[in-house]
């Protein structure tokens, strides 16, 4: 052991080991407190973002070209079947419509000033993901020069993808909806049930999260929709989260859990769009 | 005629591939995911480097991949740099007694670097979740598997880089 130790104290690396060890220390101390990127991190991402942003472009490009040739009739009984959904949800537009309509006349009549949220959108490119097996971040490459900001809600037309957790000038990293630091308010939407989305390690590998702190009685049923309630302040209310495929009991067995398929496939994921600004109106 | 590369050289190459090997994995999503587990490249080419070429490639190909890690926004920085740094150094300090058994000693380097990475991880984060022990486990014994697979290419890559010729056993009646 004293050998092991002299040959390494009289190394010519051992100098350069130690202050690599302060430095590394005095980093982890500094963005642990600040809750900042380091320089150094930024510096390299920025090195690195062309790189993944033209691999990201050709590996997109190649998969087009790919389905273009190979999948011509899966994607075109795809389109076949996209357009049937499309005439079914003309038809159900055509009757939110008319409720929309009457919402309003009922309203009016009441006197009660009507509540619109209309959200403002960055959107930027993913270019890269982690290669952590205990977590589910994505790179994208909009930043703070764009105007995001940390905690703004990342979605796509389909739903919630996550939330931005850090960000430099030109890129920024986004916790996803699966990862086990993930936790927002949700709310059922069929039943109004409120309860609380959260990322679990078990599930992540399967793509999936769970609902918890339902009531045992709750009204909760496999296909049932999901979407963030609004509290807790950084989620905004009406995000599509996911669907119920199953519902279990805790380990306690005071309460149940629901495990959510999420609306958005996050591992084929290649645009996202991020909330900016979230402007309410009142009459 | 034979090029004499420096050393600093064959550490920088090693550090290229550390990059290319990271930017391939983040961005094609370069992963072979068994049973839930995903093979990372980057411990492997430490351990390679580290067994191939002594502990100052070890630290040296260590911080870089601790850096790249740092990059994906994992948390408080520097914590990774750190680990990969002593792992390297300690990778390259056993060096001399796993010369005869270059594959086995990546292998080991590099499953051992991965299973004490999730150690420490369980024991100081997810000692505060609900996550099963057994699943946990069942992960970390699937990864140091691929791990073992994928360190022998690794292996092969590196030691070219290094300038080294694979250990050929001699028969003693030759």
């Amino acid at each position: 052991m004293r050998r092991i130790w002299n040959k390494v104290t009289h190394a010519r690396w051992f100098p350069a080991a130690v202050i690599a060890a302060v430095i590394c220390v005095a980093i982890a101390i500094f963005t642990g407190v600040s809750g900042q990127d380091s320089l150094l991190s930024r510096a390299v991402g920025t090195m690195l973002r062309p790189a993944q942003r033209a691999i990201t472009h050709t590996a997109v490009h190649a998969a087009d070209r790919y389905n273009k040739y190979f999948r011509y009739d899966q994607l075109v009984a795809e389109n076949e079947l996209l357009k049937k959904q499309v005439s079914d949800l003309n038809g159900r537009l055509e009757d939110a419509q008319a409720a929309v309509k009457e919402n309003q006349d009922l309203r009016a009549m009441l006197g009660v000033a009507e509540r619109n949220t209309s959200f403002v959108y960055a959107s930027a490119e993913v270019i890269g993901r982690t290669l952590d097996e205990w977590s589910s971040v994505l790179t994208i490459d909009a930043g703070s020069a764009d105007g995001l900001e940390k905690n703004d809600s990342v979605v796509t037309p389909q739903g919630m993808v996550g939330y931005i957790s850090s960000l430099s000038e030109h890129s920024a990293q986004v916790t996803t909806i699966i990862d086990s630091n993930m936790s927002a308010g949700a709310r059922m939407v069929r039943t109004g049930e409120i309860a609380v989305a959260q990322g679990d390690y078990q599930l992540m590998g399967n793509g999936k999260l769970k609902v918890r702190y339902l009531s045992r009685g709750a009204d909760v049923v496999v296909g049932d929709t999901v979407q963030t309630s609004g509290s807790g302040g950084i989620f905004p209310k009406g995000l599509a989260i996911g669907t119920v495929e199953s519902i279990q009991t805790e380990s306690d067995g005071m309460s149940n859990y629901a495990v959510i398929e999420p609306m958005v496939e996050i591992p084929s994921l290649t645009r996202v769009f991020i909330i900016t600004d979230i402007k309410a109106d009142g009459q | 005629m034979k090029y004499n590369v420096p050393s600093a050289v064959r550490i920088a190459l090693c550090v290229v591939l550390l990059v290319i090997a990271y930017v391939l994995q983040t961005t094609l999503g370069l992963r072979i995911a068994v049973f839930g587990a995903h093979i990372d490249l980057l411990p492997l080419i430490v351990a390679a480097a580290a067994l191939q070429m002594g502990p100052a490639a070890g630290m040296v190909c260590g911080l870089a991949a601790g850096i790249l890690y740092d990059t994906t926004g994992l948390g408080a920085e520097g914590l990774y740099p750190l680990y990969y740094m002593i792992c390297g150094i300690a990778c390259g300090l056993v060096r001399g007694r796993l010369c005869r058994m270059e594959r086995r000693g990546t292998m080991l380097c590099a499953i051992g670097m991965i299973a004490l990475l999730a150690a420490l991880r369980y024991l100081f984060y997810f000692q505060f979740g609900d996550i099963s022990l057994l699943t946990f486990l069942r992960n970390v014994i699937v990864q140091a598997a691929l791990a073992a697979v994928f360190s022998v290419p690794v292996l092969a890559v590196v030691r070219r880089i290094a300038g080294r010729k694979p250990q050929i056993s001699v028969s003693p009646d030759a």
